[in-house]
C-alpha cells in the first residue's frame, strides 16, 4: 500500500474494490491488526491503533472462508468473542440467542460448522462478528465463497443489516454490485493507491480515472481515443487536441437507429449482440473501434448491418490519454 | 471390488503371507505352546500346565516387569508429547534455523537405539558424565543416574524422551500445519490472547492427533530393550527390568524358556489391546 489515506465516518459503510492484489485486503488486514504497516497510523475513534494487538482493538471481521471454529458448535462459536470478554454465562446465552433470532439462525445454534451450508455458515459468521457490538466490522469478501444466487440474496439481507445495525465498516470486494448497493462511499483501490474514494453514484457517474471509469458497470464504460471518434465520424466539441483526450460513454447512454437522430451520432456496423431478455447488449464496430450499447428489450439484429449509434453531448466524459485522469 | 483374475491377489499377497507366518505366527503359536512346558533349552521340555503363569504371578514377576513398564511409559509418554508439542510449537515457522533445529532434533529418532544409550551412558557417568559436570558447574546435586535404584528408570525414561520426541514433534508439527490460519486470526479479534487461542484453538484441533502420538509412543516405550540392555542391564536391584528385558532375562540369563514364554504371551495380550487403542485413535484423527 502506498499513501492511502482514508476516513471511515461513525455509521459508514464503506467498500474497499480493485482488482485481485491490488492490496484492498492488506488494507483491511492492517485496520484488523492482522499486519502492520511500515509507515503511517491507523486510529480508530480518537486512539492510535497502529502498533495495538488485534484482540485490543474492538473490531470484528468477517473473512472469506468464514473461519469458524469446527470443533465448536454454533453457540460455543457466536459466545467465544463475549467469554473472552469476561461477559457473565448468562448474558452471553441472552445475547447470542437475541443475535440467532436477528439472523434467523436460531435452529442452528446446536450445530457444527460442518453441518451448516455455505449461507448458513455465512450467517454464523455474521452472528459472531455482531454479537459483540463492536466499534467496527471489517468485511474481507463475505459472500465471495457463494453460488450467485445465494450471493445476491445474502447482499439484500446484509444491506438491510447494516443499515439496521448502523454499523461503522470497511467492506473488501472485487464485486462492483456489492460495493454499488452495500456501502455509503467507495475506494477504488488500483496498485496499492487510492484511485478514487466517492459516493457509489458519482463513482459511476464521474469517474476520476479510466481505470474507475472501466472497473464499474456492466458492461463497462466504453472508452475511445478521440481522434478515432472523430475518424468514425461522431462531431465532438473536444476540450484540447484529439490526440490527448479518451472519450468515455456508458453503454445505457448510447442510442441505435432512429434514437440516436438529433444526437452526436455515426454510423456503425453490428458486430454482435447478446439479448438479456429485459436489455440487449450489442456491440457496434466504428471503422478500427468497437463499441457496446445496452438498449432495452429483446432485440436480435442482423450481424453486419449497417446501424446509427449516437449519444448526447452531457453524457461524454472525457480523459487525459496519457494520465488516464478525467478532466 | 472383485479381481478380474482369482488368483491375482494370492500371488501377491503371497510372499508377505509366508513372512508373516514363517516370522510372526509360527513363533507366537511355538511361544503359547512353550509356555505350558518347563524348558532349559538343553533337557528335554516337561508339560507343566498353567504352572509357569502361576509362578511369574506369585513370585510377583510379572507384576513387577509390569509395574516398571508402565512407570516407564507414563513418564516416556507424558514427556515426549509434551517435549514434541513444545518443540513443534517452536519450530512451527519458515525460518532456515526452525528448518536445521527440526532435522537435528529428529535425527534422534532415526539413530540407533544402541548408538543413543552409548552416548547416555558416557553422558549420565557418575564421575566424567556431561550431566555431572553441569550440576557441579550449577552447585546442584548430583547422583549415580543410572547406579541409584531410585533414579535409573527414570534416566532412562529420559533417555527413551530424548529418542523418541523428535517423532512426536513431526506428528505435532503436521498436526499444526494443517490447522488454517484464519482460525486464529479470527480467534484473536475474538479477543483470544495467546494462552487462551492455544487453549480454543490449537489444542482442540491437535487432540487427534495427540491421541495418535500417544498411543504410538505408549507402544514404543513399551518395547524398549536396547537402552535397558546396554545401559543398565535392568539393575541396580532389578529397578529397571521392563517387561522386554524381562523376557530375555528369562531365556538367556535364567534358562526359562517356558516362564520367558509365558511373558511373551502376557506382552502379546497387551500390545494387542495398545494396538487396538491406536486404531480407534487412528479412526478418529481420520473422522476428524
Amino acid at each position: 500500500m502506498d499513501d492511502v489515506s482514508l476516513g471511515v465516518e461513525q455509521g459508514e459503510v464503506v467498500s474497499l474494490v480493485g482488482p485481485s492484489g491490488c492490496g484492498k485486503s492488506t488494507t483491511l488486514r492492517m485496520v484488523a491488526g492482522l499486519d502492520f504497516p511500515d509507515s503511517g497510523r491507523v486510529l480508530i475513534g480518537d486512539r492510535d491503533m497502529t502498533r495495538v494487538p488485534p484482540q485490543a482493538r474492538d473490531v470484528a471481521m468477517v473473512f472469506q472462508g468464514f473461519a469458524l471454529y469446527p470443533h465448536m458448535r454454533v453457540r460455543e462459536i457466536m459466545a467465544f468473542p463475549l467469554k473472552m470478554r469476561r461477559v457473565s454465562a448468562g448474558a452471553r446465552e441472552a445475547k447470542v440467542s437475541q443475535t440467532a433470532e436477528l439472523l434467523g439462525i436460531t435452529r442452528l445454534l446446536d450445530r457444527r460448522p460442518a453441518e451448516l451450508s455455505g449461507g448458513e455458515q455465512q450467517r454464523v459468521a455474521m452472528g459472531r462478528a455482531i454479537v459483540r457490538e463492536p466499534a467496527v466490522f471489517l468485511f474481507d469478501e463475505p459472500l465471495s465463497n457463494l453460488d450467485a444466487a445465494l450471493r445476491a440474496e445474502l447482499r439484500v439481507e446484509l444491506g438491510k443489516l447494516l443499515r439496521r445495525l448502523e454499523a461503522t465498516a470497511l467492506y473488501v470486494t472485487h464485486d462492483q454490485a456489492e460495493a454499488m448497493t452495500l456501502s455509503s462511499r467507495i475506494a477504488v483501490i488500483r496498485a496499492g493507491r487510492i484511485e478514487q474514494i466517492d459516493t457509489p453514484r458519482r463513482i459511476y457517474e464521474t469517474p476520476a480515472t479510466t481505470f474507475v471509469a472501466s472497473f464499474f458497470g456492466s458492461p463497462p464504460m466504453n472508452l475511445i481515443d478521440a481522434d478515432q471518434a472523430l475518424a468514425a465520424g461522431f462531431t465532438l466539441d473536444l476540450p484540447k487536441a484529439a490526440e490527448q483526450l479518451v472519450l468515455g460513454v456508458r453503454p445505457e447512454h448510447l442510442r441505435v437507429g432512429d434514437a440516436a437522430q438529433g444526437l452526436v451520432s455515426a454510423d456503425a456496423r453490428v458486430l454482435s449482440s447478446e439479448p438479456h431478455g429485459s436489455d440487449t447488449h450489442l456491440e457496434l464496430g466504428l471503422g478500427g473501434v468497437s463499441v457496446r450499447a445496452k438498449v432495452a428489450g429483446f432485440e436480435v439484429p442482423t450481424i453486419d448491418s449497417p446501424m446509427r449509434v449516437g449519444f448526447s453531448a452531457e453524457h461524454a466524459r472525457w480523459f487525459d490519454r496519457a494520465s488516464g485522469k478525467a478532466l | 471390488m472383485r479381481p478380474s483374475r482369482r488368483f491375482d491377489p494370492l500371488w501377491m499377497l503371497g510372499p508377505t503371507l509366508v513372512l508373516l507366518v514363517v516370522f510372526f505366527f509360527v513363533p507366537l503359536l511355538q511361544a503359547a505352546k512353550s509356555s505350558l512346558y518347563e524348558w532349559d533349552l538343553l533337557t528335554p521340555p516337561r508339560y507343566v500346565g498353567l504352572d509357569n503363569y502361576r509362578a511369574l504371578i506369585d513370585s510377583g514377576e510379572l507384576g513387577h516387569a509390569l509395574g516398571t513398564t508402565l512407570i516407564m511409559s507414563a513418564v516416556v509418554v507424558v514427556g515426549s508429547m509434551a517435549l514434541g508439542l513444545v518443540l513443534a510449537l517452536a519450530l512451527n515457522r519458515p525460518t532456515r534455523f526452525a528448518g536445521f533445529v527440526r532435522s537435528a532434533v529428529f535425527s534422534a529418532y532415526v539413530v540407533s537405539w544402541v548408538s543413543v544409550a552409548l552416548l547416555w551412558l558416557w553422558v549420565l557417568d557418575a564421575d566424567a558424565g556431561a550431566l555431572t559436570a553441569l550440576c557441579r558447574a550449577l552447585h546442584l546435586p548430583t547422583t549415580h543416574w543410572l547406579g541409584n535404584p531410585k533414579s535409573a528408570l527414570y534416566a532412562l525414561s529420559g533417555v527413551t524422551i530424548w529418542k523418541i520426541a523428535g517423532y512426536s514433534m513431526v506428528l505435532f508439527l503436521a498436526g499444526l500445519q494443517d490447522i488454517p490460519r484464519s482460525l486464529y486470526e479470527a480467534a484473536a479479534l475474538d479477543g483470544a490472547g495467546a494462552w487462551q487461542r492455544f487453549v480454543n484453538v490449537t489444542w482442540p484441533l491437535l487432540r487427534p492427533t495427540a491421541a495418535f502420538v500417544g498411543t504410538t509412543s505408549l507402544i514404543i516405550s513399551f518395547q524398549v530393550f536396547d537402552v535397558v540392555r546396554v545401559m543398565t542391564q535392568g539393575g541396580p536391584v532389578r529397578s529397571t527390568s521392563v517387561f522386554v528385558y524381562a523376557i530375555y532375562e528369562q531365556v538367556f540369563l535364567n534358562l526359562r524358556v517356558g516362564r520367558a514364554s509365558a511373558l511373551v504371551v502376557v506382552f502379546f495380550v497387551l500390545l494387542l489391546g495398545l494396538t487396538a487403542l491406536q486404531l480407534w485413535a487412528w479412526r478418529k484423527k481420520g473422522a476428524a
